[in-house]
């Protein structure tokens, strides 16, 4: 019979948690799955409310969009150069993944019926929640008709908040082409909207 | 901009970052992390690069030594704390490696039985022993964990506290504790499916999420020396590793993108070994690779798999997949049959999917009814 026990290679001492993002990506780089499991810690939320609004929150590949992300993000890690934020790189990542995901006209219509389904809303006046909700409704199914570039641009620039010239570096375009198309995304859900009314 | 525009665009905005989307619930997240985790690449630095660091940790030695004798107090380190609470003792032949070290500590058991005893953990710090379909998280113990055909088949508790995760229930085992997989173990070697970004193959589940750990026998592992029980398990018999083998082969060929050829190897898979613990997955992947193939026997391979498995873990995939087929090929009746079937699955994403078929059908219905 032979007995064994597990001989300890390393002890580094230090928290995970201190580490900035950064840092985090570059230990992924080198493998390091603690790290990429704080990584999905930190960003997961995040990129499931990134791709609900890129392909419609009740879509069942929603999922597996988020988990191909962060595959995606482990596998390129080493090539993370820091021009932009991680959580905008990880965006890119997400965007990139959900381009092919959103042609389908099935999955449009379904997400329009997801989003057709409102919460209340914070506004206190019963006329102004019924007009917040009145556009909440239609903007849902505004947003899904975008094209897949401008929506893009759109939900990560004016509803993520991410500035423009980090989008424009995230998805590999010229900042001026992400304006445009902000601008342009804005303008078609101000007449869409508006030419509902 | 006029102000009225300015206030219009603002109430849009508004609007927009308020829509609603479903937050995914924990155990979807906690799956996607272990999937993600476990099917991290193993990365070494490369050599050219190893020499850089060398390089440069020989600077900051030489730095270092300059700064210890200028301060004389010592400073606190700041690197990442990399502790292992696991010990591991394989009871016989065992198949395992340790993706991650703490403090989300992992340990892989594709086959065989691991004794494990786990020190304390602090708050944060996480241990889990990982198999294909299941993971026990560890609070702090000593306990037995056994996986056949990457399947968790059993878990022991000595002293202390687990958490068993597997067939879609949680379970907390508490010393003298027991779970057990009553019955034939199913054979799944995959982790739940990760992407299907084209739009056509969106019920076809991916393989991308597959076996990557390699199989590693425990007696060559750096870190481990095995323990040789009284009552051995049995060596792996013949037609098991060669069904092993061209299972493998097969998930090479899907993954590099050869449907055709991967189909061929799960076929031989089921071929060498039709009652072994691969023949479900071997069969249900051949099904897939079919699929993706566009071959036109996916339908009758996929029918064959529900009916020789009717409880296989892909069974769910499985009868979307199906139902997706029938649909195209225009056999509404059949397609519809089997989306109400996947309606009741346990699982949210297949039952999710079978509405969408099923609305899918309705649509479809309108269509008809509209061009007559």
């Amino acid at each position: 019979m032979m007995r064994g026990k597990l001989v300890l290679l390393r002890k580094v001492a230090g928290q995970l948690e201190e580490l900035s993002d950064e840092s985090l990506v570059a230990a992924c780089a080198l493998g390091d799955s603690a790290a990429m499991g704080a990584l999905i810690d930190r960003f997961q939320r995040a990129v499931y409310r990134f791709v609900a609004r890129l392909i419609g929150s009740a879509d069942s590949d929603r999922d597996d969009l988020v988990q191909s992300t962060f595959v995606e993000v482990a596998l390129c890690a080493p090539s993370f150069r820091g021009r932009s934020s991680v959580k905008v790189w990880i965006f890119g990542i997400a965007a990139n993944l959900a381009r092919n995901h959103v042609r389908s006209a099935a999955r449009r219509r379904r997400f329009e019926g997801v989003l057709a389904a409102l919460p209340e809303t914070r506004s206190s006046s019963p006329a102004r929640v019924a007009e917040h909700h009145e556009l909440m409704a239609r903007l849902g199914p505004a947003i899904a008709d975008l094209p897949q570039h401008l929506r893009e641009a759109f939900v990560m620039c004016d509803l993520e908040d991410v500035p423009c010239r980090e989008a424009a570096k995230a998805l590999g375009v010229r900042e001026g082409t992400i304006w445009r198309r902000v601008h342009e995304a804005r303008k078609t859900l101000r007449d869409v909207i508006g030419g509902q009314s | 901009m006029s102000c009225r525009e300015h206030e219009q665009l603002q109430a849009l905005l508004r609007a927009g970052r308020e829509l609603p989307y479903d937050e995914p619930h924990s155990e979807v997240v906690e799956q996607m992390r272990t999937s993600v985790i476990a099917g991290m690449p193993a990365r070494s630095v490369p050599a050219r690069s190893r020499r850089m660091w060398f390089a440069i940790g020989g600077i900051a030695a030489v730095a270092a030594v300059g700064l210890f004798v200028v301060a004389v107090k010592s400073s606190s380190s700041s690197s990442i704390e990399r502790r292992r609470h696991a010990t591991l003792e394989a009871i016989g032949p065992a198949s395992f490696t340790r993706p991650s070290d703490g403090p989300d500590e992992v340990v892989r058991l594709s086959e065989g039985t691991l004794h494990v005893e786990v020190s304390p953990l602090s708050v944060g710090e996480r241990c889990r022993i990982i198999a294909g379909d299941g993971e026990v998280e560890v609070r702090g113990t000593a306990f037995d964990v056994e996986v056949h055909g990457d399947h968790l088949v059993r878990v022991e508790v000595d002293h202390g506290r687990v958490e068993v995760r597997a067939r879609g229930g949680t379970r907390i085992l508490s010393s003298g504790g027991r779970w057990e997989v009553l019955g034939p173990a199913p054979a799944v070697l995959a982790m739940p499916p990760t992407r299907s970004t084209r739009s056509d193959d969106a019920t076809v589940p991916s393989p991308s999420s597959g076996p990557a750990v390699a199989l590693r026998p425990a007696h060559v592992t750096s870190n481990v020396i095995a323990r040789d029980h009284s009552n051995p398990a049995p060596i792996v018999a013949d037609a098991v590793r060669e069904a092993e083998r061209e299972f493998r082969a097969g998930w090479g060929a899907l993954n590099a993108g050869d449907p055709r050829l991967a189909a061929e190897a799960f076929a031989r898979a089921v071929a060498v070994d039709p009652r072994g613990a691969m023949a479900e997955d071997s069969a249900y992947w051949r099904a897939v690779a079919l699929s993706r193939a566009r071959d036109v026997a996916a339908r009758d391979a996929f029918t064959s798999f529900l009916a020789q498995f009717p409880r296989a873990t892909h069974a769910g995939d499985a009868t979307i997949a199906l139902g997706w087929i029938l649909l195209r090929s225009g056999e509404r009746d059949n397609a519809a049959a089997r989306f109400h079937a996947a309606e009741s699955d346990s699982s949210e994403r297949i039952r999710a999917n079978a509405r969408a078929g099923l609305a899918e059908l309705a649509h479809a219905g309108e269509d008809i009814v509209r061009l007559r």
